[in-house]
């Protein structure tokens, strides 16, 4: 921080807010100074996150043991205001201990200066992740987050369809779009899948599975790639499929899709491995009709599976109870009984090898038809190539889905939109004044 | 926001006269005036004015980073770089445009239909004027978010009937400003109708009646006596009108979650959110806001003048 | 003017009928769409008319939604009204006092105090949030009920219209007469001023009211903590999970239902207060 520049923001705040809290009475008295501690002498822990039953994860936890008891408040899903909120929080130095950080957002939030550094205290459980589970907690070599769940992508179709219109599961791109066709002429109105435009971190995954990082640390400095071949290729490839009306492009999830889904005619889905759930959910009685396969690949003999979402826990700076809340994330990233909780209402993809076992055997499996869902994520799980996430990847999301925006009305292709965003990512970090240089890798 | 409009005694006073309630003389008015307007006059101060000057001071500095931007920000003063930035920034000019097409279509057919309707409830034909007129005024207390909810959900299709029934795709990248507009209108219309149609009320019973014996028929009557009459009450509900419009942030922000054509920064108001509260831009977000004001004071000077000249 | 048929068509007691008739679906429809939908069930909702019924369902989306996460949509609907009850009263108080001040009494300022409260009238909302948040920030009110509820009492308007109604409503000889009784000037604002002006200060109770309930933003950027959210701001967080999580598109018609009803309701049998209150308000 420059000094002056701060001390100066920081005098104009208490002379303004003097007089504001002339205005607000005495308020701050009643704001409530929470203790450390509860009546019964655990360490109080606070945690903000958007996970769905993360209460049950800390009831449970809170009842196991005695010495932390940690309290919880839902905050809105990531970007619909839970990284504001948090970003704003550590400003504000009113940050809860733990933080809700996606692998996604890791480094937007690491740029804020907000989170601990957790190398030593997690080298033991080092060997225990997914690789690209790990690596997602660790951009620069050291560790900033505990990883909970990952998020493969995976391909759900209409099994009962395929069987009947004697339709074969495409393994790689190019069979996918004769698949996509072959839906269309079974039946004209339904297709195969959407690709939902408005929804950058899809198209983000979809770019990770060709194989293309969006940015690269190298010493010092970004080197920002979000054009890069595999990019362009996969916005070619979707490109052509929209134009050709191969494919919807509305969003995935809202109500109009889960009566796509459920009248046939979505007979797919481009989704992640919290997408059992959400399927599981949205149409719980088309029980039996649908499989689950991993992603086309666009070169069989080197197969790649991209990622969308996945959630870690980082630790607040200026925690006061660190090591509470260091001990409630090993339990919740680690301990069998998370797994159990979680399989009452999802089916959780643990970023833990050993919980994954877990969760192999106590999520109930049969919703789906086909290969069990559990060896085809972890085959999923194993194809993930390298991937580093920027410290603008939040907000480029949004850039990417207002570029996508024009595509349906025919003002933008899908590659010129990807073109785009490259240049205003980099002048954006430029004008942030990190350091950046552009393309791929000399 | 509110959108009454009472003309007072203050503006139509002639200048000398005497102002009202005059105090006897003595220590306890001041002491008596510092406790009953003291309350309002520390609540502008603490949420509207000194808010303001640190927006400005805001504005002035913004946040660097460096190297990979892992040790965090500090902060630089920029002069008016931060304004040049805005203004430079094609999706706040964007969005400027965005909402000057909203407002432009919604301000005129809102205002429009809310005088037609008081009229016509001011008419001597109308029977059961009080259901009407609540009919059209329940919208109001619905609150933005509900709103926008409610509406989102009737577009969507599938689910609502009005993907087939309107002319434009609601959710489609050139449907979502008549869709905004649909909703904005729905909301504010009967509130606005019920205003003017108060005021329609003031107008004295004699001079509609010069008007009928003079032969006026009832559409001459409303246009050449009813409407001037209450011209001053149509000119502060534009005034309101202009200002909400440039604010424009619920239905938009809303009416995201079901369709890509509205971006992130749609309006300067999500422009603002975005930059400060996702972006972190505190110093961008800042000056879009101050130029937020600086357009709504300029717009509502601009329609005072003109109502000021009509009316003389 | 008053005899029906005459003038042209457009005049005529059905044209104007069907005018105002129109008007009404317009704003009515959209309502009885929440009604309807809020009886069905998920699986309902997506698959059977906007306006038909599915399965009575009302019942099992109420036990639904004050279960869903321990009940905390009852928390809402206590801190709706924690804000917009308190806020109004307090707040509506407070504009009365200002108005009244700055109608009948002469206090150095009170120029100055009108012309910043016209100016207050004019300033954007969203402009006062960020700078509002930080300075809540430094006095560690973020994510309290302070944080919402001390800005959301000033409301410049209703001192705008409070001042009207001291001014139209309060004869000065009444003051003058109440002053040579040797009352005190806050007991005359009490028992001879604010009776005066209650059909206003009603409505400017019942409009920050309203203003106070349906005002998101603020809570938008000071609220974290769920125990704190109007019901506005819990829904729409509700329905921004909707996208991977549909099971809660019930919950949130249904809260939304429930956000409606008691504003309608309170315009509904406060008629004849606001009524007048807005007829004196514009009156003069």
């Amino acid at each position: 921080m420059a000094p002056h520049t701060d001390w100066s923001r920081r005098a104009f705040l208490r002379a303004a807010s003097g007089s504001a809290a002339l205005a607000a009475g005495g308020a701050t008295l009643l704001s409530g100074c929470s203790s450390r501690t509860t009546a019964s002498g655990a360490t109080r822990v606070r945690i903000w996150s958007w996970m769905t039953g993360m209460d049950k994860y800390v009831a449970a936890f809170n009842a196991a043991q005695r010495e932390v008891h940690v309290e919880l408040s839902v905050i809105a899903a990531g970007l619909s205001g839970g990284y504001a909120q948090q970003t704003n929080a550590i400003r504000a130095h009113n940050a809860p201990d733990i933080l809700h950080v996606e692998y996604q957002g890791l480094i937007q939030l690491l740029a804020t200066g907000g989170l601990r550094e957790l190398t030593e205290d997690l080298a033991d459980l080092a060997e225990g992740y997914t690789p690209a589970a790990w690596q997602g907690v660790r951009p620069d070599g050291r560790t900033w987050a505990v990883p909970m769940d990952f998020a493969p992508m995976a391909f759900y179709y209409r099994k009962d369809l395929f069987d009947e219109h004697g339709i074969e599961v495409p393994r790689t791109w190019e069979e996918f779009r004769h698949t996509a066709e072959a839906v269309r002429q079974a039946a004209p109105g339904s297709r195969l899948t959407t690709f939902p435009l408005n929804d950058g971190s899809f198209f983000a995954g979809m770019s990770w599975g060709a194989g293309d990082p969006w940015w690269r640390i190298e010493g010092d400095t970004w080197l920002v790639d979000v054009a890069g071949e595999g990019t362009l290729r996969t916005a070619a490839y979707w490109q052509d499929l929209i134009s050709a009306g191969l494919v919807q492009s509305a969003g995935t999830g809202t109500q109009d899709w889960i009566s796509s889904i459920h009248s046939g005619r979505l007979w797919g889905l481009l989704g992640a491995s919290w997408s059992v759930g959400t399927l599981k959910k949205s149409i719980p009685d088309d029980t039996g009709r649908w499989a689950i396969a991993t992603m086309p690949v666009w070169d069989a003999s080197a197969p790649a599976n991209g990622v969308q979402g996945g959630t870690a826990f980082g630790i607040s700076e200026e925690s006061e109870v660190a090591e509470a809340a260091l001990t409630f994330l090993r339990w919740l990233s680690t301990d069998p009984e998370v797994v159990r909780v979680g399989s009452e209402f999802t089916s959780p993809f643990p970023a833990w090898l050993p919980s994954r076992e877990v969760a192999r055997e106590v999520v109930p499996g049969d919703w789906f038809v086909g290969d069990p869902v559990y060896d085809v994520l972890d085959e999923a799980a194993a194809r993930v190539p390298d991937w580093t996430w920027g410290p603008t990847s939040l907000g480029l999301f949004a850039t990417l889905s207002d570029a996508f925006a024009e595509v349906t009305t025919g003002g933008t292709t899908l590659p010129d939109a990807v073109r785009r965003v490259q240049s205003s990512a980099v002048s954006d970090m430029r004008d942030r004044g990190l350091s950046v240089r552009e393309g791929s890798p000399a | 926001m509110t959108v009454l409009a009472p003309t007072t005694a203050e503006e139509t006073r002639p200048p000398g006269a005497p102002a009202p309630g005059r105090p006897r003389r003595g220590g306890r008015a001041p002491l008596a005036a510092l406790l009953l307007a003291g309350p309002f006059a520390l609540l502008l101060l603490g949420t509207v004015l000194v808010p303001i000057g640190y927006a400005l001071y805001l504005s002035l500095f913004t946040e660097r980073l460096s190297g990979l931007g892992f040790d965090g920000p500090h902060d630089v003063f920029v002069w008016l770089g931060n304004y040049a930035d805005v203004l430079g920034d094609g999706a706040f000019r964007d969005s400027v445009g965005n909402v000057a097409g909203y407002a432009l279509v919604h301000v005129p057919l809102m205002l429009g239909i809310a005088l037609v309707l008081a009229l016509l409830l001011d008419s001597a034909t109308v029977r059961l004027r009080q259901v009407w007129s609540l009919a059209v005024f329940l919208p109001y207390v619905v609150p933005g978010v509900i709103a926008g909810l409610i509406w989102a959900y009737l577009y969507s299709p599938n689910i609502g009937p009005l993907q087939d029934l309107l002319p434009w795709d609601p959710l489609g990248g050139n449907g979502v400003l008549p869709s905004l507009v649909t909703i904005t209108t729905w909301q504010w219309t009967g509130y606005n109708m019920i205003i003017f149609y108060t005021a329609l009320r003031t107008v004295p019973r004699d001079v509609l009646e010069a008007a009928r014996v003079d032969g006026a028929g009832p559409l001459r009557t409303a246009w050449s006596v009813k409407v001037p009459t209450i011209r001053p009450t149509i000119f502060v509900a534009l005034v309101f009108t202009v200002i909400g419009s440039l604010q424009l942030f619920t239905e938009p922000l809303v009416l995201r979650s079901f369709t890509g054509s509205v971006t992130s920064t749609w309006t300067p108001s999500l422009y603002v959110y975005e930059e400060a509260f996702i972006s972190n831009d505190y110093g961008r977000a800042a000056a879009a806001s101050m130029l937020l004001a600086l357009a709504s004071a300029l717009l509502s000077a601009l329609v005072m003048r003109l109502s000021a000249r009509r009316s003389r | 003017m008053n005899t029906t048929g005459s003038g042209s068509r457009w005049t005529s007691r059905g044209a104007v009928h069907a005018l105002l008739l129109i008007a009404s679906l317009y704003s009515l429809l959209p309502l009885v769409w929440l009604l309807t939908s809020s009886t069905k069930s998920l699986g309902d909702f997506s698959t059977t008319g906007a306006f038909a019924l599915g399965g009575f369902h009302l019942w099992d989306n109420l036990g639904d939604l004050f279960a869903e996460e321990d009940g905390v949509f009852l928390d809402w609907v206590r801190n709706s009204l924690l804000y917009a009850g308190l806020g109004a009263v307090l707040g509506s108080l407070i504009c009365a006092a200002c108005g009244y001040a700055i109608a009948k009494l002469r206090f150095p300022g009170r120029r100055l105090l009108f012309a910043v409260t016209l100016a207050g009238v004019l300033v954007p909302t969203t402009a006062l949030a960020l700078p509002l948040y930080l300075l809540a920030s430094q006095l560690r009110l973020v994510d309290t009920f302070w944080a919402v509820f001390i800005p959301l009492l000033t409301n410049p308007f209703g001192v705008y219209l409070a001042r009207a109604y001291a001014d139209a409503a309060i004869p000065d000889e009444v003051l003058e007469a109440a002053r040579i009784d040797g009352a005190g000037e806050l007991r005359i604002f009490f028992t001879v001023a604010l009776p005066m002006m209650r059909p206003g200060v009603v409505t400017i109770l019942l409009f920050q009211f309203v203003g106070i309930w349906n005002n998101f933003f603020l809570p938008l950027v000071m609220l974290t903590d769920p125990h704190l959210f109007p019901m506005n701001l819990g829904l729409f967080q509700w329905s921004s999970r909707v996208t991977q999580f549909p099971q809660y598109s019930p919950l949130v018609i249904t809260g939304s239902l429930l956000a409606v009803v008691p504003l309608v309701a309170a315009f509904l049998l406060l008629q004849r207060q606001w009524r007048s209150g807005l007829a004196s308000g514009s009156l003069k």
